[in-house]
């Protein structure tokens, strides 16, 4: 059996939805609108367990870590590693993105990250475990208290930052929670991660072109299974 | 985990040491006492709980870490204080110090000893061993270089460990740091009969004190049993309301210590040690003491190196359990030991001095880095296995011991 979704061009999966279909992403769209964490100060500040903060478009979102609290962490230049506290930059992962940091002042992770909004009709994120090495994430969608769908996502080997995201036919969802469910390396804890700037889908996003280049590749895939089918 | 010195010579030499009650303290050479090692199990070191402060909060920060060694291929795990330098999000990870100064009164023959005395003849007018201390590149900033790569304007035990894992700190973990949040305690007094098996006093030529044997910090040098001093330093511990998240750093001056009776030399020296109650997941209550050395008495010593030596071996073991492969036969280290005690191997290599801005040259002492324990390429600065270069290998297995 295959699958393809031709009509948005995603590489994605279906969530085992109860009504309607969420297409989950492991790469971004274009995004309509972005909520960028710099607001919440500069590299150090401290996250309370709950805060907000507003889209460019001025969406308003409610965040919130599931165990304590977490700071402000900026992805270094490594030519100039000063104000700064994520390394290396990476696809996802620019050099002066500002992340939020399930971390609190423990050290301990403070994860999941729950963020909530006004209904959207699609959301993602890049995430990464703050210990080195290959991690696996998960992504629920909301409306309300009502489940939209659950995926799993899973990084690359040497564990660079993962996207995940997803979206709906219309704008229901109100809430995402971004965890972590493993983490490969020793001592390693899950619910210690970042997450950079939040994006924001509508109805109209597009593909962006590694994302095209992504689903080219899985789509040649499906049709070679396809041929093989026949 | 102990820097420890020894009388080597004659037995008739120690004989003549064993004192009667009330007699003048013996004269001896200081040539006589060399650098030695005694591992903590064999100095019966108690690693009982700490009244309440075993399994206390908040606990030491600490990173774990588990690694399979190349030198024997057996895995090893263990903790290492402060924040882990592999890490992608990484920070500063400031841990509380507290200094203590310790001072020893011998009752009988008085003789008082105090870091928080003058000693205008070996520390300089105005200076006491504390304040030198306190001023140290152990706990101020200073341009440290290590393998002549630069660790920045930092402490020293921010830039060894910062050096120890070069090749991530310089890239995936810039913002790693090992900080220090430094108080100092009020002074805390023990007393010891003198002389006796707790404690006795030495009268060594050469001495650089002019101190008068009235006053504090005389010229003379002070001994106490290990297995006197320990019980009262976990009892000041207790007393001061010492947490196990905070690391207690006794500093003594003109005092060392012995491994058993301190009416002989036989025993002596032990310059410092460090311990823990708990294990590598939760050291406990760690502690530590060391002397701030006047720079005479033992070769290869001057100034901080005994409390640089401290102090970073138990930054990278401070539950004294991160066990490695054996190694010896080196620096105070005759036979064979298992655990990264970082300075015990190059006993007696000091770091090149820096000068600080009270016009003292400090000298820490050289440690090895814990790609030397655990074999295999180094991520040490300067692809070095030691913080300036005198290990250009790993060790090697013990019997034999040395290092490629």
């Amino acid at each position: 059996m295959y699958k393809t979704f031709g009509g948005m061009l995603l590489l994605c999966s279906m969530a085992t939805s109860p009504a309607l279909a969420t297409v989950f992403l492991i790469a971004p769209l274009v995004p309509i609108d972005t909520v960028t964490w710099s607001q919440l100060g500069v590299d150090g500040t401290a996250i309370p367990t709950n805060f907000s903060a507003n889209s460019g478009l001025g969406v308003t979102v409610f965040g919130n870590f599931t165990v304590t609290d977490g700071l402000v962490s900026t992805v270094c230049d490594p030519v100039t590693p000063l104000n700064c506290s994520w390394a290396p930059p990476a696809l996802g992962y620019a050099i002066g993105d500002t992340l939020i940091w399930a971390e609190d002042t423990n050290f301990f992770g403070s994860g999941p990250i729950t963020l909530s909004f006004a209904a959207q009709s699609g959301i993602g994120a890049y995430i990464q475990t703050t210990s080195s090495g290959q991690f696996s994430g998960s992504l629920q969608v909301f409306n309300g208290a009502t489940l939209l769908g659950a995926q799993a996502f899973t990084s690359d080997i040497t564990g660079n930052p993962l996207f995940m995201g997803a979206v709906s036919a219309f704008p229901e969802i109100t809430s995402a929670a971004f965890s972590v469910t493993a983490c490969g390396s020793f001592a390693c804890d899950p619910n210690d991660f970042s997450l950079n700037t939040l994006q924001i889908y509508g109805a109209s996003s597009t593909p962006e072109p590694a994302t095209f280049a992504l689903a080219g590749a899985a789509l040649a895939i499906g049709f070679g299974m396809r041929k093989r089918d026949k | 985990m102990t820097l420890n010195a020894s009388k080597t010579t004659l037995a008739t030499t120690l004989v003549a040491l064993i004192l009667p009650m009330w007699a003048q303290e013996p004269i001896l050479d200081p040539s006589q006492l060399k650098l030695q090692n005694i591992n903590p199990s064999q100095l019966h070191l108690n690693r009982t709980p700490l009244v309440n402060n075993f399994t206390g909060t908040p606990k030491l920060q600490v990173w774990q870490y588990q690694m399979v060694s190349p030198r024997d291929g057996n895995t090893y795990a263990g903790s290492i204080v402060g924040g882990n330098p592999f890490n992608r999000g990484a920070r500063t990870t400031t841990i509380p110090i507290v200094i203590i100064p310790l001072r020893v009164e011998f009752t009988g023959v008085v003789r008082n000893f105090d870091p928080t005395s003058a000693d205008d003849g070996c520390l300089g007018a105005g200076n006491t061993a504390l304040s030198l201390t306190q001023q140290s590149t152990i706990f101020q900033p200073a341009n440290q270089v290590m393998n002549g790569i630069s660790m920045g304007n930092t402490t020293f035990p921010d830039a060894f460990q910062r050096a120890s894992f070069w090749p991530s700190v310089s890239t995936v973990s810039p913002a790693y740091h090992l900080g220090l949040n430094v108080s100092v305690a009020a002074k805390q007094t023990i007393s010891i009969a003198n002389p006796t098996t707790d404690g006795s006093t030495y009268n060594f030529g050469g001495n650089c004190s002019t101190n008068p044997t009235t006053l504090d910090n005389p010229a003379r040098m002070g001994l106490v049993d290990i297995n006197y001093l320990d019980p009262l330093l976990k009892g000041i511990i207790t007393n001061l309301g010492i947490t196990p998240n905070q690391f207690p750093l006794f500093v003594l001056y003109g005092v060392v210590i012995s491994n058993g009776a301190a009416n002989t030399t036989n025993n002596c020296c032990i310059l410092g040690y460090h311990n823990g109650s708990g294990i590598p997941s939760n050291p406990g209550q760690t502690y530590g003491i060391a002397e701030y050395d006047q720079g005479y008495l033992f070769q290869g010593t001057k100034n901080i190196s005994v409390l640089s030596h401290e102090f970073l071996e138990w930054v990278n073991d401070p539950s004294v359990a991160n066990l490695v492969p054996d190694w010896g036969g080196l620096g105070q280290v005759g036979g064979c030991q298992n655990n990264i005690e970082t300075g015990d191997p190059l006993s007696g290599s000091l770091m090149p001095g820096i000068t600080m801005p009270n016009g003292v040259t400090y000298f820490a002492q050289e440690q090895a880095f814990f790609s030397w324990f655990m074999g295999g390429p180094t991520p040490g600065a300067g692809g070095k296995y030691s913080s300036n270069g005198t290990f250009g290998g790993f060790a090697k297995a013990c019997p034999n011991g040395g290092t490629n």
